[in-house]
Order: C-alpha cells, then structure tokens, then sequence
C-alpha cells in the first residue's frame, strides 16, 4: 500500500492502514450516497488534497461497479419471479378453462347428437317401407301381444298373493308318486299282445 | 439517494436519473478530475466524456452502484487522457493499440474474458454476512442503516463488513493489486 504523503510522517503503520481503512468507509458511505452536509463537504475537501485518497476513492468505485455489473439484480429477479408466477398461474387457469370449456363443448355436442339423433332417428315405417303392409301388422300385433301378454302375467302376480310352496308345488305327493294305474295298463296291453 | 424506480424503462427518465447522480456528483467529480488531470479545460472536457460513457455504458449498472459507476469512467477516462498525452507526445501512432489493450481496468479484461461467472463465485466464496450486506447495499439499495437494523448489527459493523469484502474480492480478482 501507498503511504500518504498528507498524513504524518511519525503516524505509525497500524494508524495509517486505520486511516486508510476509515477513508474506504468513507469511500464507500459518499459513492453509495449516504454522506451529507458537513461530512460531505469534509469529504470532497479532503479528496482534493490527497492523491492518494483519490486513488482509493478509483479502486473502491472500481469494485462496486465490478460487483454491480457481475450480480444479478434482485429487483429484475423478483420481477422475473412474478411475471413466471403470474404465468404459472395464468398456465393454470387457461388450463381450467380449456378443461371447462371442452366439458361444456362436449356435452353440448352429445346433447345436440341425441336430439339429433332423436330428430333423425326414422320410424320403423320409414326404416323399412319395402315391408308388405300385412306383414308389419302382424309384427306390430305380435309384439303387442308379448306386451300385453307381460302386462298380464306381471298384473296377475301383482294381484294374487299366492305364496309358492316349492314342496308342495313341485315336489310330487304321494298319490302321484303311486303308480300302480300304470303297471296295471301295462299288464293290461302285455296280456292283450301277447 | 433513491433515484432508480423499478419500473424504469424510458431513456428520458434514465437519463434524467444519471443527471441526478451526476450533479449530486460533480463537485466531488471534479476534485477527483483535478488532482488527476492538472489543467481544468482537461477536466471539464472529461467531465462530459464521464457524463456520455456513463450513462451509453451503465445500462446494467444498478442504481445504488450508479455513483460507483461515474466514479470508475471518470478513472478510467483521465487515464486515458495520460495514454493519450504520452503518445502525442512520442507520436507514436502504432502504440496506441497496444497501450489500450495493456491498460485495460480489471472491469474491462472481466468483461473481455467473459468472467462474470469469477466474479459470482468470488463472491460466493465471501463469508455469508459479508455476502449477505454486499447484496442489500448493492442490489437492494438499502442504506448501511437499514441493513444494520435488518441484520441486527451496529452500523459500524456493517459498512466494515463491507469494506472487508470488496477488498477481499479485489485480492480475489485481482491478486497483482495486492
């Protein structure tokens, strides 16, 4: 390190390096703005008067600007941060309201097929019009029998209220597990053959 | 001094923020000048070269480094002025190329060797509360007052700690310097 030619000459070492070091922080509080009034007029007396001190004063602005120019700004990064947030987000939301509309488009559209469809769809008449008049009679009443037919069965069981005894329905009793009517005939036709 | 808003895109007002920092600056600016450069028209022609370079180069520049900045050109051009003189003096055209290139600041051989990343990891490698008031006083441009109070130390400590660590990561870059 240079010595000063300002300071003292019977100024020991330790107390010019701590001069030094007061004059850096100095440097520093004028470059980033924090000196005023008196001290801000010491200061710009004192840099006139020393080369020294103008030297520092270079190598302290040199290593701010070094840093400023090499470190990202935070401001730019949290700028950076929101807009990617903001993006995200919005990401998000278009992706909702895609999903949305695409249900809702759907729907729609199988709402609009069924009518469709239902508007479309022909009568029997009109499907098949080559079929002899006769025959889709015919069909038509025997699918109205089969209908009524159900509606008979189903109304019937609806109104009896016959309990089925699986034992007594299906099992035989013993008068009809008595088959001696049939080996008699048997006997009888045996006889009569022979 | 809070002259830079976030939101700063237009020329005008960047521009306008340089004028601010460089009037707040000029009477420093130009004691720094004269005890450099001897003749005062020398000093005001390179007052207004430091004006034009600052702002054209300071782009990037945050604005708590934008004094810094101004103070750095100002170096740099009175520098200059001396190359200059010596070979108008010596005419010798041909050096000029070589003394340019020989005098370059440490900012400009960085940036020609595209070491921005030396310059990260030098400062990684600070201690962490030295990192830490590097970053509040550089980029988020809180006052060595504000940074005591956000990391509970005395004021003292804070700007020491900074001072620490530009010289430390002057060394680290620099190891010639010291």
């Amino acid at each position: 390190m240079k010595k000063d030619p300002n300071l003292p000459s019977e100024q020991s070492e330790a107390e010019r390096i701590d001069a030094m070091q007061t004059w850096r922080e100095q440097c520093l509080l004028f470059l980033f703005g924090e000196l005023s009034g008196s001290a801000l007029d010491d200061f710009q007396t004192s840099l006139g008067e020393s080369e020294l001190k103008v030297d520092v004063l270079a190598e302290v602005a040199e290593t701010i600007s070094l840093v400023a120019f090499a470190a990202p700004s935070p401001v730019v990064t949290k700028q950076t941060d929101f807009v990617r947030r903001r993006t995200v987000s919005n990401s998000r939301w278009i992706a909702a309201l895609v999903a949305i509309s695409t249900c809702v488009l759907f729907a729609f559209l199988l709402g609009k097929g069924e009518t469709t469809a239902r508007t479309l769809k022909p009568s029997l008449a009109e499907v098949r019009p080559h079929v002899p008049n006769e025959e889709r009679l015919v069909a038509e009443a025997w699918a109205e029998t089969l209908v009524s037919f159900d509606d008979e069965i189903s109304s019937s069981r609806k109104s009896s209220d016959v309990t089925i005894d699986f034992e007594e329905s299906i099992l035989p009793s013993d008068d009809d597990v008595n088959l001696s009517w049939l080996v008699a005939g048997m006997e009888t036709g045996t006889s009569g053959d022979g | 001094m809070n002259i830079d808003e976030p939101g700063e895109p237009e020329t005008a007002d960047r521009i306008e923020a340089w004028n601010q920092v460089f009037r707040d600056s000029q009477v420093a600016l130009t004691a720094f000048l004269t005890r450099r450069l001897a003749q005062q028209a020398d000093v005001e022609d390179c007052l207004q070269a430091v004006f034009v370079k600052a702002v054209k180069q300071g782009n990037d520049i945050p604005a708590a480094a934008r004094r810094a900045w101004l103070f750095r050109v100002a170096a740099n051009e009175s520098s200059q002025f001396w190359r200059k003189e010596a070979i108008n003096q010596r005419a010798l055209e041909k050096q000029t190329n070589v003394s340019v290139d020989e005098s370059l600041s440490i900012v400009e051989h960085l940036i020609e060797n595209e070491s921005v990343e030396r310059i990260q990891v030098a400062i990684k490698r600070l201690p962490e509360e030295w990192q830490q008031v590097v970053e509040l006083r550089i980029q988020r441009d809180l006052t060595f007052k504000e940074i005591a109070s956000e990391l509970d130390v005395p004021i003292g400590t804070a700007l020491t700690q900074m001072r620490r660590a530009l010289e430390r990561l002057r060394a680290d870059l620099n190891p010639s310097n010291e």
